[in-house]
């Protein structure tokens, strides 16, 4: 037999078995160093964005020239899933969205191709971005460029926001990009340096010089140029002929033409100054405004190492900063990281020390202790090796599920065996065993238990299976815990059978008692007795059992829900949201208010936010969204350091409440990204109605919320907001302009030069590049009456114009309030389009009455009700697919399992009978996860489903230990009662240690408060709660029913 | 999250493992946790003083107000057409002697020039018809000349502005109107009146229009490049408030109204404006209090309920 002959070969090369395993561990250790470590599991889906920066477009033209053009080439890219795409002032993003599992690498090479195949398409000077290579785990380390108060430039200045924001963007990006695992790094706030050309409108006049002529001349007058090499008495030199303009004043000198004898220079016709930028974005850092930058890991990569890395190679940059400036950390993803480690590691390291002390308590061998829990290290250096290859990253999640307790069940079962086996071995010889002799009685006791062991190991390995039918964002939560599991599952089971057997064979040499240890013996006084009682009346524990467990199934409806218990990363973030038309000045001093009112609270080390839209937009954020963390102090420099965090969280709230203007939403750092990423529509039910125009669209959507609110059971009912960004629409007089000689793009271009401004070309520093821009003077643009005056050039007047000879020599012009209308509209504030078609999202919860005949009533609802305009259409979504898909799968998944453990059950005892008398310690087993949940005041969570579900296999477990002795024990010839009264009374040790181990291996847990605990603590209480019933209730009814079972099998047979 | 409570029941049916009915336990409590409705925004709302004075909210009493509304045009400074005295030779004649050089100034009877009248050989003097400056000088010694200009005196002491008036200023252009007029580098600036409106159009769809400013110190000369404010119209208003004071709610015009700490939409309707004040017609009575500066906060805090964040 092939068992017989791995476990003989296991013993009788213990050594090689030995070598095998300290390689293994070896190797595992070595993995750990490549183990992707984070918090949390990554539930970014495979995502590319597609940035592009359009500098003063309103959304209407960011949509109609850049959004719909790189959509459209985007379609039919293989193993799309879909694309989104939002069009905002300045800014076209479109994100591609990948079916699972897609390779991102390939997907960005097939995007930059399709994107190169549209260049010609998009306006002059788009050139769409690929985001950074990051998922929602992504923004590990910010920091913030500071500036001592006495500190000056090199022209004896206060440093302003715009030199800090050099000194960012060129001394420290640069640096901190070369940190490997870094992908990006983002600069937000401040200014970027501008040279500004002014135009002063009366003096053009008195020249006679056009905008335009300007732009053409700063055009012109700012390149290098090479012209070869010439050869001379045999040296090569080469020729080059250097013209670009390097400063203020070399730009002002610049002659833009010759009026008399005199040349006309730049400063004659205009200011020339380092203007500021229209910007999307600004800092802020404790009511000040700021230069932050964001780090961005690269996907895959190990936060922890990856964010010291930046954090070190920070410090290095600073001792070359100039003096007086200082970049400091604010964010380092590290902190985070580390406490969670440090709370998993500090679960286990107690764990595994209780459970050796329980292994001692209960066998009296400390060698026999010290191999069982050598396993637990062992088959976590296995499952981290797994792990590590197939980039299962290690969190919260997936190491913080491990329950060493139950991993070593079947080391427990097989360790226990043995020493019984050596202890009745010795007794029997009255000495000390010979070599053969032990190896002998190893193998035989690692026999007689492989089958309940490694049944019981697998039975548990099985009922994580449907965790893998889970997918989407909950998939992605779980397969790495599930992963994990049966990872470290799996190698304490080969350890169990290969490693345990001969590490006995060589350690265990000294004398083994047989005796029980008074602990073992007073249990069994305790026991024998009840199981007596039980087996007597045998239909009364039944009942009592059934009673019980109606009560407790009927306590868990009472139970509240939610589905995973929020990791709390210590730290705040909150959404700080502002009316849709806010602007970014406005916003930033309203930011301003609120961080001083946040740092009056004694708990928080740093408060920071990120207004508007970055320089790369992984986060397109309007202006009137403000992005606000809040970095708290460990809780020991707290003036109370009992004050709960959620007390915290309430006071803060309330009192930024009282600021006028603002609306908030409080989440953490980590959790706010993951939900920016996703930014699915995340109701239950999601009805999208596509089509062009935007007023129509909106008319259907306030239709369709309507009658979505008549369907019973449709909760929050909301429509996207479309609402209206203040506009001010300049539109051109088309005859007035005919009459002029004057074409749309002269207006346009006027309009232009006086807000946002007509960029020139490039002023070169050494390596740092700025923009040249001919702009205006803000108070010249500052209001519809003072855009009224801007004047337009008529270079070339139209013959219409009958001028008079001295009107000729003068340049004509006219206002543009002459030739425009200017009026003051609600434009559209963000346009979305879904799969290459603009669309309006309705959503709605659904309460009350399940989700499908809903889903039906709308659908029938709106075909009768609602009338769409010829070319609209409407859509289903929302998260009732993913159910459907889910459920659909759990059905067929969860059956499945059953049949595999059942199968496996029956392939062990060939009984159906045993294989249900083995299934009911499950409930049993629930029972007592469903009052220890009560009793500590926890609602069902997905954190308390898996510990039913480890629960459901340690029943299994002990169930098949308890059962495969009494059958043993009637195979060799007992009756039925003896059978299982002796059965039950030896299996006593195995199953009280092996729910001792489990139950104890997580009482760290149960009871950790240290950061992450919270996530782990109902797991540990329902497995705690859980293992104490089902240990009880196996070895009380388990054996009374079987007997009950038997007994009535054998009437009917006779 | 919702969805992931609705997923709850499956895992609970991972526990139909242990043969408890699925039905007693997938009733798993659905808790939404968002119950926020679009409300209707009041039309009020309150702020503590110490928010009020550290957003920098401040209020004014609505009051009555001078609006003085400007129009500002380009222009050019030509010299006072009466005052360029073109000097010419009273009979064909030599030029015997010049007192003169340009930029010298004259006074009126002063001898500018000797000349010979070449049919009587009899020697006469020119003289300066007025107070002024030599702009002008064709002649030299010895140069025989007929009907040509030899001087050009100009008295600069006024000059005009030419301002350009587009047919949308023309319109409240008048004569009479106070102008402020600014050299190009907003160095000096002098004070005016409209005196003459062209009653036609020009060639490029310009009406000329004219101010006459003094110009004793010599700084606005012929042909300067200027910028001119016409005051066209002053008026007083009863009811006026800051303009910052107005905002735009649903299309309609609002201030705020404040009033023990409560601030209240008022809508209103709004007559000239000055960029400085406007004119309340209608919603606001004369000594109400209003908040003058920083209003936006104010339409920020009673829409923010509306305020959300859109991916």
């Amino acid at each position: 037999m092939t068992i017989n002959h791995l476990i003989a070969f296991a013993i009788e090369k213990r050594w090689f078995v030995m070598a095998m395993t300290l390689l293994l561990a070896v190797l595992g250790i070595y993995k750990t160093t490549q183990l992707p470590i984070d918090a949390v599991p990554d539930i970014t889906n495979v995502q590319v964005q597609i940035n592009s920066s359009a500098p003063g477009y309103s959304p209407l033209e960011a949509e109609q020239r850049i959004s719909y053009s790189i959509e459209n080439a985007m379609a039919g890219i293989p193993k799309l899933d879909h694309t989104r795409s939002l069009s905002r002032y300045g800014l076209s993003q479109v994100t591609v969205i990948f079916e699972e599992g897609t390779d991102i690498y390939w997907a960005r090479q097939q995007i930059s191709e399709r994107l190169q195949g549209i260049q010609g398409e998009l306006p002059a000077g788009i050139e769409p971005n690929l985001g950074p290579v990051a998922s929602g785990l992504g923004e590990i380390f910010t920091y913030a460029i500071q500036a001592d108060e006495n500190a000056l430039t090199d022209d004896g200045k206060p440093y302003s926001s715009e030199d800090l924001r050099t000194i960012q963007d060129w001394i420290i990006r640069p640096q901190l990009v070369k940190v490997p695992g870094i992908t990006e790094i983002n600069s937000m706030g401040g200014y970027s340096r501008e040279f500004q050309v002014a135009p002063i409108p009366g003096k053009l006049f008195a020249y006679k010089v056009t905008i335009n002529d300007l732009v053409e001349t700063l055009k012109n007058n700012n390149q290098n140029s090479g012209a070869g090499y010439i050869e001379r008495n045999g040296e090569q030199w080469l020729i080059r002929s250097p013209g670009q303009l390097s400063n203020l004043d070399e730009i002002a000198q610049l002659v833009v033409t010759r009026r008399d004898d005199a040349p006309v220079r730049i400063k004659d016709l205009a200011e020339v100054k380092y203007g500021k930028e229209l910007r999307t974005g600004s800092a802020t850092l404790a009511g000040e405004e700021t230069v932050l930058g964001t780090a961005f890991m690269l996907l895959g990569e190990n936060s922890r190492t990856v964010s010291k890395a930046v954090a070190k190679k920070l410090t290095e940059i600073n001792d070359f900063l100039p003096p007086g400036i200082q970049a400091i950390p604010l964010y380092d993803r590290t902190t985070l990281v580390d406490k969670t480690i440090e709370t998993v590691r500090t679960n286990l390291f107690e764990g595994a020390v209780l459970v050796i002390a329980v292994l001692f308590v209960l066998l009296g061998n400390i060698r026999a202790a010290f191999i069982v829990a050598l396993v637990i290290p062992l088959s976590m250096l296995f499952a981290i090796t797994g792990m590590a290859m197939n980039r299962v990253s290690g969190n919260l999640m997936s190491l913080g599920a491990i329950d060493f307790g139950i991993i070593v069940d079947g080391a427990v079962i097989v360790v226990e065996n043995a020493l019984r086996r050596l202890g009745l071995a010795q007794k029997k010889y009255g000495r000390l065993l010979t070599l053969q002799e032990r190896l002998l009685e190893v193998t035989e006791s690692t026999k007689e238990v492989f089958s309940p062991a490694v049944f019981g190991m697998l039975i548990i390995m099985l009922v994580y299976l449907p965790i893998f039918a889970l997918t989407g964002i909950e998939g992605k939560m779980f397969h790495p815990m599930a992963f994990t599991v049966v990872a470290a599952l799996l190698g304490a089971l080969l350890f169990s059978i290969t490693f345990v057997p001969a590490a006995i064979a060589i350690i265990v040499k000294g004398k083994v008692s047989e005796e029980e240890n008074k602990v073992m013996a007073k249990a069994r006084q305790m026991y024998q007795p009840l199981l007596k009682l039980a087996l007597n009346n045998s239909p009364v524990v039944f009942i009592i059992a059934i009673m019980f467990v109606s009560a407790t199934a009927y306590q868990s409806t009472r139970l509240g829900s939610e589905f995973l218990p929020q990791l709390d990363e210590h730290d705040i973030a909150l959404h700080a949201m502002r009316i849709p038309g806010t602007g970014i000045e406005q916003a930033t001093e309203m930011q301003l208010l609120l961080e001083r009112r946040i740092m009056e609270f004694p708990e928080v080390k740093h408060v920071f936010s990120k207004i508007g839209t970055a320089e790369i937009a992984t986060d397109p954020m309007p202006p009137n969204v403000a992005d606000t963390f809040l970095i708290l102090k460990p809780i020991k420099d707290w003036p109370n350091p009992q004050k709960p965090k959620q007390q915290l969280v309430d006071e803060i709230r309330h009192t930024i409440e009282e600021i006028p203007g603002n609306n908030y939403e409080l989440t953490q750092p980590i959790e706010m990204r993951f939900n920016e990423l996703i930014s699915g529509v995340r109701a239950d039910v999601a009805l999208r109605i596509y089509g062009d125009d935007l007023e129509a669209l909106a008319q259907a959507g306030t239709k369709v919320s309507q009658l979505l609110s008549q369907v019973s059971g449709g909760q929050d009912v909301r429509m996207e907001q479309a609402k209206g960004l203040p506009m001010i629409s300049v539109i051109p007089q088309r005859d007035h302009l005919a009459l002029l000689g004057l074409s749309i793009v002269d207006v346009q271009d006027t309009l232009r030069a006086a807000v946002s401004g007509i960029e020139t070309g490039l002023i070169y520093e050494g390596d740092r590049r700025f923009k040249l821009l001919v702009r205006m003077n803000e108070s010249l643009s500052k209001d519809p009456q003072a855009l009224a005056q801007i004047p337009v050039f008529i270079p070339n007047p139209s013959p219409f114009l009958e001028l008079e000879a001295d009107e000729q020599s003068e340049l004509v012009f006219v206002p543009l309030g002459e030739i425009a209308d200017i009026v003051e509209i609600q434009g559209p504030n963000q346009i979305n389009r879904r799969s290459g078609k603009r669309n309006i999202v309705v959503s709605a919860n659904v309460e009350g009455r399940d989700l499908g005949s809903f889903i039906a009533e709308t659908q029938e609802l709106m075909r009768n009700e609602l009338t769409l305009p010829a070319g609209y259409w409407l859509e289903y979504g929302g998260t009732f697919e993913q159910l459907e898909s889910a459920s659909q799968r759990l059905t067929i998944v969860i059956p499945i399992t059953l049949l595999l453990i059942l199968g496996l059950l029956y392939s062990a005892f060939g009984s159906l009978r045993d294989t249900l008398i083995i299934f009911t310690g499950v409930p049993l087993a629930l029972t007592g996860g469903i009052i220890a949940l009560t009793l500590r005041d926890m609602p069902l969570s997905i954190s308390a489903g898996i510990g039913f579900i480890a629960l459901s296999g340690v029943a299994v477990l002990n169930g098949v230990v308890m059962l495969s002795f009494i059958k043993e024990l009637r195979e060799s010839g007992l009756e039925l009662a003896q059978a299982v009264w002796q059965g039950a009374s030896q299996r006593l040790r195995p199953v009280l240690m092996t729910a001792l181990v489990a139950s104890l291996g997580f009482v760290p847990m149960a009871f950790n408060t240290g950061t992450g605990a919270e996530v782990q603590r109902p797991l540990a209480t329902v497995v705690i709660g859980g293992i104490i019933s089902s240990t009880l209730l196996t070895l009380v009814v388990l054996p009374a029913l079987y007997h009950w079972a038997h007994s009535c099998f054998k009437k009917k047979n006779t | 999250m919702n969805f992931l409570t609705k997923i709850m029941p499956h895992f609970i049916i991972i526990l139909a493992i242990a043969g408890i009915t699925s039905n007693v336990l997938a009733s798993g409590d659905d808790q939404h946790s968002h119950d926020e409705h679009e409300e209707e925004h009041s039309d009020r709302t309150e702020i503590s003083p110490y928010y009020m004075q550290t957003s920098g909210i401040k209020t004014a009493v609505a009051s009555a107000q001078n609006l003085v509304q400007y129009d500002t045009l380009f222009g050019v400074i030509t010299p006072v057409q009466d005052k360029v005295f073109s000097l010419h030779a009273t009979f064909p004649s030599m030029v015997e002697k010049i007192y003169v050089q340009v930029g010298d100034t004259v006074k009126k009877g002063q001898i500018l020039a000797r000349l010979t009248n070449i049919q009587t050989l009899q020697s006469y003097t020119l003289k300066s018809p007025s107070n002024g400056e030599v702009t002008s000088r064709s002649v030299n010694t010895g140069n025989r000349i007929d009907a040509e200009e030899m001087l050009q005196i100009s008295d600069l002491s006024k000059v005009w502005v030419n301002l350009s008036a587009f047919p949308e200023n023309v319109e409240r252009l008048q004569k009479g109107q106070r102008t402020k007029i600014y050299d190009l580098h907003d160095h000096e600036s002098a004070l005016g009146n409209i005196s003459y409106i062209a009653p036609q159009m020009s060639g490029g769809h310009i009406a000329r229009a004219r101010a006459v400013i003094d110009n004793s110190e010599g700084h606005w000369r012929p042909g300067m490049h200027v910028k001119a404010d016409v005051e066209i119209s002053t008026l007083t208003v009863p009811i006026a408030v800051n303009v910052d004071a107005i905002q735009t709610m649903e299309n309609e015009s609002v201030v705020f109204k404040y009033h023990d700490n409560t601030f209240t939409v008022t809508h209103v309707k709004i007559g000239e404006s000055d960029g400085q004040w406007t004119e309340i017609l209608s919603g606001l009575k004369a000594g109400e209090e209003y908040v003058s500066e920083n209003s936006f906060l104010i339409k920020a805090d009673i829409l923010k309920s509306g305020a959300s964040h859109d991916h």
